[in-house]
């Protein structure tokens, strides 16, 4: 049963059929919780008693930073299936992850830093979180770098998934390594095993503003996803019969 | 153990690698003090991440030489086609580059570590912390190396694919010598010296196969 429903998935066709289904869903979705979680927060949340309105940056920052560590969780995930069970699908899934995951990482840094300015005076220090972030970034422009360098083909494809995964390794031990500096960054905004210290007024829209993002990273991969399918699979004949209308 | 003859015979009849290495670590470290400046107690506090950081970067320069040759004349192939386990291959390929690049610098950090201005026991730790970490740093460094045989531009690439795992034994290492032997560095140090040992070999493989199948 799940065996089949892997293959099914698995095949470019059936997948480039199936996910189409699901983009208006993610797009709905997307549009929806982005644009309340932002009126929300930006608008109708209250101001912080000791950081005023600048804290709404949060709104931002926050699902970014979340978003960046999952994106390369996700990213490494289809490596491990890529070079387990070679799935055409899980390579490029990999590959189109990588942008949006690297892009999100640096929002993530660069809202820090406009955050930091007026809450701790300085753009940059060098914390734990932000430099586990930085180096984030770097392993995913070591991906991105060396599918780059390698040119098309299945082996660029399997040489960046073996740095993917370990990274994935590396990742919690980057994590502990880093945290021996002194740290000034507020701890996480939420656990899901305690109480959110923030008044349910604030962290409600941040909550939207999470599910958006992550939808909306969904929306974006499964649409680059889809693209790169395509393109790889230009000359297959089904390709060429659903695309006969625009040539 | 004749891989093990191989790389010992080709690290001694090429003597000028390892004195290009060292000629690399002596030259950096002089120009710390010209560019700084001479004051031997900010020499002092500057010593440890100094020191580790022109090791690492000895490391970098040395791994796509140490793979290179046996890329481009095809014994790499004949390696990954041959019956000994290639892990192992992959294990002594990364010892050498220990051996070549490493060792020598490690023979030399007393006199580097007087030039900066360093005192005998700070020396010590800075040489434990240094015979703990370089190990690991060559297994990464052969693996990045082994992922960008043959391709362009291949050193630049290595520094981008490398520097994110070289932060924690770089971490760990300076910490450890700044302390002055904290166990606590020290064990978290062993402990990721034998995980990169029992994983990277095994990882350097498998991107061998790929690299011979390219």
């Amino acid at each position: 049963m799940v065996w089949r429903w892997f293959h099914e998935w698995g095949s470019p066709r059936f997948f480039y059929a199936r996910s189409g289904r699901l983009i208006p869903i993610f797009a709905a979705l997307t549009l929806c919780l982005l644009s309340i979680g932002l009126v929300w927060g930006l608008l109708y949340a209250p101001a912080d008693y000791q950081q005023g309105h600048s804290y709404r940056i949060m709104y931002v920052h926050v699902p970014a930073a979340i978003l960046a560590q999952s994106s390369y969780a996700m990213m490494a995930m289809a490596a491990v299936v890529s070079l387990i069970w070679r799935l055409k699908i899980a390579d490029a899934a990999m590959q189109t992850a990588a942008p949006i995951g690297a892009w999100v990482t640096a929002l993530a840094l660069v809202t820090g830093a406009l955050w930091g300015k007026p809450m701790w005076g300085t753009y940059w220090v060098w914390d734990a979180r932000l430099t586990s972030t930085l180096i984030l970034l770097f392993l995913f422009a070591g991906v991105l770098a060396i599918r780059q360098a390698s040119g098309p083909g299945q082996s660029a494809g399997r040489a960046a998934a073996v740095l993917a995964v370990v990274g994935l390794i590396n990742l919690p031990i980057i994590k502990f390594s880093v945290d021996w500096w002194f740290t000034l960054h507020q701890p996480s905004s939420f656990s899901i095993t305690e109480k959110p210290a923030m008044p349910i007024e604030m962290w409600a829209p941040l909550l939207v503003m999470v599910i958006g993002t992550y939808s909306w990273f969904f929306l974006v991969w499964l649409m680059r996803l889809r693209l790169e399918i395509v393109r790889r699979e230009a000359k297959a004949d089904w390709v060429q019969r659903s695309f006969q209308d625009e040539l | 153990m004749g891989l093990v003859l191989r790389e010992l015979r080709i690290l001694l009849r090429s003597p000028a690698e390892t004195v290009q290495s060292l000629m690399f670590g002596v030259l950096v470290v002089a120009l710390f003090p010209l560019a700084i400046t001479p004051d031997p107690e900010i020499l002092r506090q500057l010593a440890v991440g100094l020191i580790w950081v022109v090791t690492l970067l000895t490391s970098l320069l040395a791994a796509e030489r140490s793979l290179v040759g046996d890329f481009e004349d095809g014994t790499l192939e004949q390696m990954v086609l041959g019956i000994q386990p290639l892990w192992l291959i992959c294990l002594i390929k990364s010892a050498g580059h220990w051996l070549s690049a490493l060792l020598p610098l490690l023979l030399i950090t007393p006199l580097l570590g007087l030039m900066l201005a360093m005192t005998p026991s700070a020396i010590l730790w800075l040489l434990a912390s240094l015979l703990l970490g370089t190990p690991i740093l060559s297994l990464f460094c052969i693996l990045g190396g082994m992922m960008t045989l043959g391709l362009n531009r291949g050193g630049a690439l290595m520094l981008v694919i490398l520097m994110p795992f070289l932060v924690p034994p770089l971490i760990l290492g300076t910490q450890w010598a700044m302390t002055e032997g904290q166990a606590f560095y020290g064990y978290l140090l062993a402990g990721l010296l034998s995980l990169s040992l029992m994983t990277l070999p095994i990882a350097t493989a498998t991107v061998a196969r790929i690299v011979v199948s390219r």
